[in-house]
């Protein structure tokens, strides 16, 4: 692991986080819903930032797992969803997946009512989700991109679209389809973390040589195998 | 308006830092023209009572001149203006400004929103998240047309200000807009059965 063992995980403002994912991050873009910021320091300098908050469509989110929360009431807290990760290159090799370990420690500690954690691994700009399977989350959904469309080279999530800056502007997911925007090729990959030893999957637990099978391998941006 | 014949509020209860101080001189050496849209506030007897730092940094920048707004309303309003001018009723959403902003130049503007030489030693490894089960409230989006909205807003806030008003049912919500939007509503409903 080498240097990756002396990184530190500290909580930090979401001010600071927000800055960092969008100088580091991939989409240069930050999410509305986070609600837990960590920060992955390196000899005192920030060099990662992760960020957990709840899902846009949490209702349909919370039956993936079955736990002792019965009712969609009671589950509402139960879970976050790991929302952005960006880790600029002064951090070595395995960080992430040390950083993402070091952070559902922090969380089982002190907030022992989440159960699990949902992300996403977004196949058609960035990776498969190599640093999921390194750090535990199992695979459970592999869907073909329709969400993430391309419109005058900018790239706009559709449930962005559903919210209500866009809606004032009159903006919605079908109108910008209409003006031409187009779904991004690629997969959008969902993966779960199991933090609570009694809750189970709700879903399908698909072997991870499915990503290859289906041709969904990406690797940095760049389409892999398959 | 000459500066020299303006005098600083002694008993002003805002203070500065000093590098926010020298962010404000940059500011109006660089956009004097803000000035224009917002002037300095002073009493009949030239004092600040609006814009004591803007004053001191119109000064520190080399300044003569600067537009001044004159306010006769008596001890009372003045002392209440000097603390009602300097409450911030709304708060930054920092997810926006991040996506929407340059944080070198909010930076520069005099607003904190990046730090990357942040000491890890001074930060915690402890929080909290909502625990237990979903709050009984939720909120509703509409989009309405400009007209409309103004409409409905106007309805809330007659609706509040009625003594009807004080005796609604809130079911434990205590936002004001909801529960005015509610008791018109109810109140549309009881006219139809």
């Amino acid at each position: 692991m080498g240097r990756a063992k002396d990184i530190i995980v500290k909580v930090i403002p979401s001010q600071l986080a927000n800055e960092f994912v969008k100088r580091h991050h991939y989409s240069g873009k930050v999410v509305n819903n986070s609600v837990l910021h960590f920060g992955a320091f390196l000899d005192g300098k920030l060099g990662g930032v992760m960020q957990y908050g709840n899902p846009i469509d949490k209702r349909n989110v919370l039956n993936l797992v079955e736990t002792s929360n019965k009712g969609f009431n009671s589950k509402w807290n139960e879970m976050l969803e790991l929302n952005r990760m960006a880790f600029a290159p002064i951090l070595p090799k395995y960080s992430e997946s040390r950083c993402i370990a070091v952070s559902i420690r922090m969380i089982r500690k002190n907030a022992p009512h989440v159960k699990w954690i949902l992300s996403f691994a977004d196949g058609t700009q960035c990776g498969d989700g190599t640093i999921y399977r390194a750090s535990g989350f199992v695979l459970t959904n592999i869907k073909k991109n329709t969400s993430l469309l391309k419109y005058n080279g900018q790239i706009i999530a559709d449930k962005t679209l559903n919210n209500s800056n866009y809606k004032q502007k009159g903006m919605s997911a079908g109108k910008l389809k209409k003006m031409g925007a187009k779904p991004l090729t690629g997969y959008q990959l969902r993966y779960i973390y199991i933090i609570d030893k009694k809750a189970q999957l709700n879903c399908p637990n698909i072997p991870f040589s499915k990503i290859k099978e289906v041709g969904a391998g990406m690797y940095k941006g760049e389409k892999t195998g398959g | 308006m000459k500066l020299s014949g303006i005098k600083p509020n002694p008993t002003n209860p805002r203070i500065i830092k000093d590098d926010k101080f020298q962010k404000l001189v940059k500011s109006i050496e660089e956009f004097p023209e803000m000035l224009e849209a917002r002037p300095i506030v002073v009493n009949p007897e030239m004092i600040v009572i609006g814009g004591n730092m803007r004053f001191k940094a119109c000064k520190a920048a080399g300044l003569k001149e600067a537009p001044v707004y004159m306010a006769t309303w008596g001890e009372t309003k003045d002392r209440e203006f000097i603390i009602k001018d300097n409450v911030s009723s709304g708060e930054n959403d920092f997810d926006a400004l991040a996506n929407e902003w340059d944080a070198t130049e909010l930076n520069e503007w005099g607003l904190d929103v990046w730090n990357p030489e942040l000491n890890p030693d001074s930060l915690g490894e402890e929080f909290s998240l909502a625990d237990g089960d979903k709050p009984p409230f939720q909120s509703l989006t509409f989009t309405l047309a400009d007209e409309q909205a103004e409409f409905i807003k106007n309805a809330i806030a007659d609706a509040k200000a009625l003594e009807e008003f004080k005796y609604v049912e809130t079911m434990g919500n205590d936002n004001g807009n909801g529960n005015g939007l509610y008791f018109l509503v109810a109140q549309w409903a009881g006219q139809r059965i």
